[in-house]
């Protein structure tokens, strides 16, 4: 649906550091940035990607060439066939963009008015209008403060109002940039249930996210990008990209009656690399279990093995390498 | 001073305005009055000069200049207040009301500067046919900046209290003051209740004085009394200016509007 | 094409909701052009040596020529000091500010229609203007309601020739603002020369020499004798219809020109990602 190729993207910047009267009078001496150097990626129809990366890593600068608000320096954009710059706008009329959310609503309106006139603006009118402001208003809970000043909403209404605003003419692709900053936890939670049950279950749209908080994009993704430096450096479905960092599957254990066991029948099993124990004050041991890296600990066996062997099972943890984790990884410099 | 100086065009249009503005009201005068001065007699009957051009040029172009100073000050706190760090500063700065007195000397230099420009730059058009007494002039024109904070003080507790104030402020600072003063005609013509209220104000007698200084040559022997009651006059706006920016710096605080804009 | 014109109304509509949201200023934009012709009344008075009690004959035709050429001018916008901010320009550099514009730029429909349609909303608020003060105009001088019908066919060509042309330039400066953020340059040479050398409130023959050329070719110049000759019988310089016509023959460039500066600018802003940045 969404066709990234080779693109690449340099922004000349002014130096804030001249002196006063050059500023006044003179040529700022300016540095070119590279925002984007190379960045490909395809999102299939209906599918749900992630970008991933650090501040400045070049998501907001992809999304902005996509939606036609920038042009490139080289490369192509096409989103569904259509080319970003010839057809720029059969392309805005299919996506749904949220950028800098709070700031792109009329302040000086009621949230009523801003998805009116949004919605205007992609041509649904009359009662359909009406109805779809009624719709989006549940959708984004704000149904009670439609007729509020959008000023006089807290950020994380104006944010959702926003997103209201990017649904209103029901697009095929959606292009969200960090849409949830600035929602609380269960605000966001139901605009994640949201995306996935109504938009994507139902009317199979297209998302392109990014987004700060793993955990948000490793739930609802079906693959994700991990950008650096206007690159992406890694893609994949979540857990491959878990998969891509050296770091173990580890499984910690509090026993009783441990403490004589041998430990080489548990480093016997496959796909375990380590086991180390340690008795504790109280009589009981802890015993660590890593695994051979991309697998995991068999817990079931280890718990059988331990158990036939007179231990007594306490605690037991299970910790995975995350998606920070290789999301620290990746873009380490 | 930095916000300012990124703006490099202000520099530029501050420095016009008072020729953009006061150009058309000379040539105004030159219309009504004739190219020769045809029809003069009434006008100098009614105020005293024969100069029509220095007299609509030396007072409005001081008015025009020192609005200026009024939105360069309220500017000020609008851009603060939109970029949100108005309420950063505030936080930062020991005494609230240094937030505007920061900058004004630099302020002040230049309105001085230009000041000399719009004057210069509308004899080109017209002769204003200037008869200055040097150390008169240079106290009235002193007077008149006092005078300016004085009423800009006032002007920028607005800011803090209402929202688009800049434009109530722009309004007032454009046509209440130059009208009810009398910038470019005497307020001879006003009937007498409006003539009370005009005195009222400092800078009528402001006005009055540059007129006198640097029309007719009146030196600051002649010109005590007004001085003085244009000195007292803006002492009375500085305190009222201080004291309603603090009450309505406190009423923001307390209202939360500080942050809106 | 119709359904451009409808959105462009629906953003006209839009933006005088905001403007109505900015309750002081609007307060400001619907009152300002009748308070500003105050100062310049008032002078006209003392120098016709005149005062607020007595006012005579001649005092009655200076004052007369000065509010007829304000009001024309006032189609033109930019008319007071404290207007210079309003205008297509205004709207726009608000929306840049804000972080609005870019999201309208995100819909389908023409980047000129959007702002076109900011434009509409000005367009209707300097014909208001014109027609307050000659509604005020037929109080204030009574004679100035008793002119011919084919006048009135010139006066008011004339004011939406010069509203037109206050669009077109809307657009150049609208780009202006875009580009340098800050669009008081353009004011400065482009609206204020206009303004000054429009002969509004003088006779443009006591220009000196250049600048009198400069207001020769201004068409702004034309629409304001026009729209004066309507009413007063008095004009100056062409025949009335022929001036019109050079008033909207300058609009026509304008927009042109306009449309021409603005497509570069947004195109040019899109490629340095400056149109997304505050
Ligand atoms: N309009 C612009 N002019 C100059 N440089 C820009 C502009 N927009 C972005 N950049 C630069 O391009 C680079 C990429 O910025 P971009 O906004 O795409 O980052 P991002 O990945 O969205 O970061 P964040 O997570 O902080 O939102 C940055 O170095 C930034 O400074
Ligand atoms: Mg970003």
């Amino acid at each position: 649906m969404i066709e990234v190729k080779n693109l690449r993207k340099e922004f000349k910047q002014n130096r804030a550091d001249a002196g006063l009267l050059r500023m006044l009078f003179g040529r700022v001496p300016s540095e070119t940035v590279t925002a984007l150097e190379d960045v490909t990626f395809n999102v299939e129809e209906g599918e749900f990607y992630s970008l991933l990366g650090r501040n400045g890593a070049g998501k907001t600068t992809t999304i902005k060439v996509i939606c036609t608000l920038l042009l490139a320096d080289s490369g192509t954009v096409t989103v569904g066939g259509h080319d970003v710059e010839r057809e720029s706008s059969s392309v805005r009329a299919m996506l749904g963009v949220s950028i800098r959310g709070e700031r792109s609503v009329y302040w000086r309106l009621s949230g009523r008015q801003n998805l009116a006139y949004f919605g205007r603006l992609y041509d649904v009118k009359g009662a359909a209008l009406r109805n779809r402001i009624e719709e989006i208003g549940e959708i984004v809970g704000l149904s009670e403060r439609l007729d509020d000043y959008v000023e006089r909403y807290s950020m994380g209404m104006k944010q959702r109002l926003a997103i209201g605003c990017a649904l209103i003419h029901r697009p095929r692709v959606l292009l969200l940039d960090e849409p949830t900053i600035g929602l609380d936890a269960a605000s966001a939670r139901d605009f994640r249930d949201f995306i996935s049950h109504e938009l994507r279950a139902r009317e199979n749209v297209t998302i392109l996210y990014t987004t700060h908080y793993m955990h948000e994009a490793e739930e609802m993704s079906d693959r994700i990008g991990i950008v650096n430096h206007g690159r992406i450096v890694a893609e994949g479905t979540p857990s491959k990209i878990i998969g891509m960092v050296p770091g173990n599957s580890v499984v910690t254990i509090d026993a009783k009656n441990a403490v004589n066991i041998d430990l080489s029948t548990l480093s016997a099993l496959d796909s375990i690399e380590r086991v180390h124990a340690e008795s504790l004050d109280s009589g009981s041991s802890k015993i660590r279990i890593e695994a051979v890296v991309g697998t995991e600990v068999p817990v079931a066996d280890v718990v059988h093995r331990l158990t036939s062997l007179g231990a007594e099972i306490g605690n037991l943890s299970v910790s995975r390498p995350t998606l920070e984790d290789a999301f620290l990884r990746l873009t380490a410099d | 001073m930095l916000v300012q100086s990124r703006a490099r065009s202000w520099f530029i249009t501050a420095s016009s305005t008072g020729f953009f503005f006061v150009a058309p009201l000379v040539l105004m005068g030159k219309t009504i009055i004739g190219e020769k001065g045809e029809r003069l007699g009434p006008f100098s009957e009614l105020s005293g000069y024969d100069n029509y051009t220095g007299y609509l040029a030396v007072p409005l172009c001081f008015a025009f200049l020192t609005n200026s100073a009024y939105s360069w000050i309220g500017q000020r706190i609008r851009s603060e207040q939109q970029s949100g760090t108005l309420e950063r500063l505030l936080i930062s700065l020991k005494y609230p009301i240094s937030l505007l007195l920061g900058g004004a000397w630099a302020h002040i230099s230049f309105l001085l500067f230009f000041i000399v420009v719009g004057i210069a730059s509308l004899s080109l058009i017209a002769d204003l046919d200037l008869n200055i007494d040097w150390p008169a002039a240079i106290v009235s024109g002193l007077l008149h900046l006092y005078a300016v904070y004085g009423f800009a003080f006032i002007l920028s507790s607005l800011f803090l209290w209402i929202r688009d104030a800049f434009i109530v402020q722009q309004s007032i600072s454009y046509f209440v003051i130059p009208i009810l003063a009398g910038a470019g005609f005497p307020i001879a013509i006003f009937p007498g209740w409006l003539q009370a209220v005009s005195k009222a104000i400092p800078f009528t007698w402001a006005f009055d004085v540059e007129r006198a200084s640097m029309l007719a040559h009146t030196p600051v022997s002649e010109l005590w009394d007004e001085f003085v009651i244009l000195f007292v006059m803006s002492s009375v706006m500085w305190i009222i200016g201080y004291w309603m920016f603090n009450v309505t710096l406190k009423r923001a605080k307390r209202t939360g509007s500080l942050g809106l804009y | 094409m119709s359904s451009n014109l409808a959105i462009a109304m629906h953003v006209a509509k839009k933006e005088l909701r905001v403007q109505i949201g900015y309750r002081n200023k609007f307060i400001a934009d619907v009152l300002s052009h009748v308070i500003g012709i105050v100062p310049i009344l008032l002078i006209t008075l003392a120098l016709s040596g005149s005062s607020l009690n007595d006012i005579d004959g001649i005092t009655r035709a200076n004052a007369l020529f000065v509010f007829l050429g304000y009001a024309a001018f006032m189609a033109f916008g930019f008319g007071t000091p404290i207007m210079i901010y309003t205008g297509m320009a205004w709207g726009i550099s608000e929306e840049l500010q804000t972080g609005t514009i870019e999201r309208n730029f995100l819909a389908p429909v023409s980047r000129h229609t959007i702002v076109a349609g900011i434009g509409i909303y000005y367009a209707c608020l300097y014909a208001f203007h014109v027609t307050t003060l000659m509604i005020l105009a037929f109080f204030l001088f009574p004679s100035t309601a008793e002119i011919p019908v084919g006048n009135l066919a010139v006066a008011g060509t004339a004011a939406l020739g010069l509203i037109a042309l206050s669009a077109g330039l809307g657009l150049s400066s609208a780009a202006m603002f875009l580009m340098i953020r800050d669009g008081s340059l353009f004011l400065l040479f482009v609206h204020r020369p206009f303004m000054i050398l429009s002969g509004a409130i003088f006779l443009i023959e006591l220009l000196p020499g250049p600048l009198k050329l400069i207001a020769l070719v201004n068409p702004v110049a034309y629409g304001v004798d026009a729209f004066r000759w309507a009413f007063s019988g008095h004009g100056t310089l062409e025949d009335p219809w022929l001036e019109v016509g050079i008033v909207w023959a300058g609009a026509l460039v304008a927009a042109i020109v306009g449309v021409i500066v603005l497509g570069r600018v947004i195109r040019r802003q899109s490629r340095t990602g400056e149109l997304s940045r505050i």
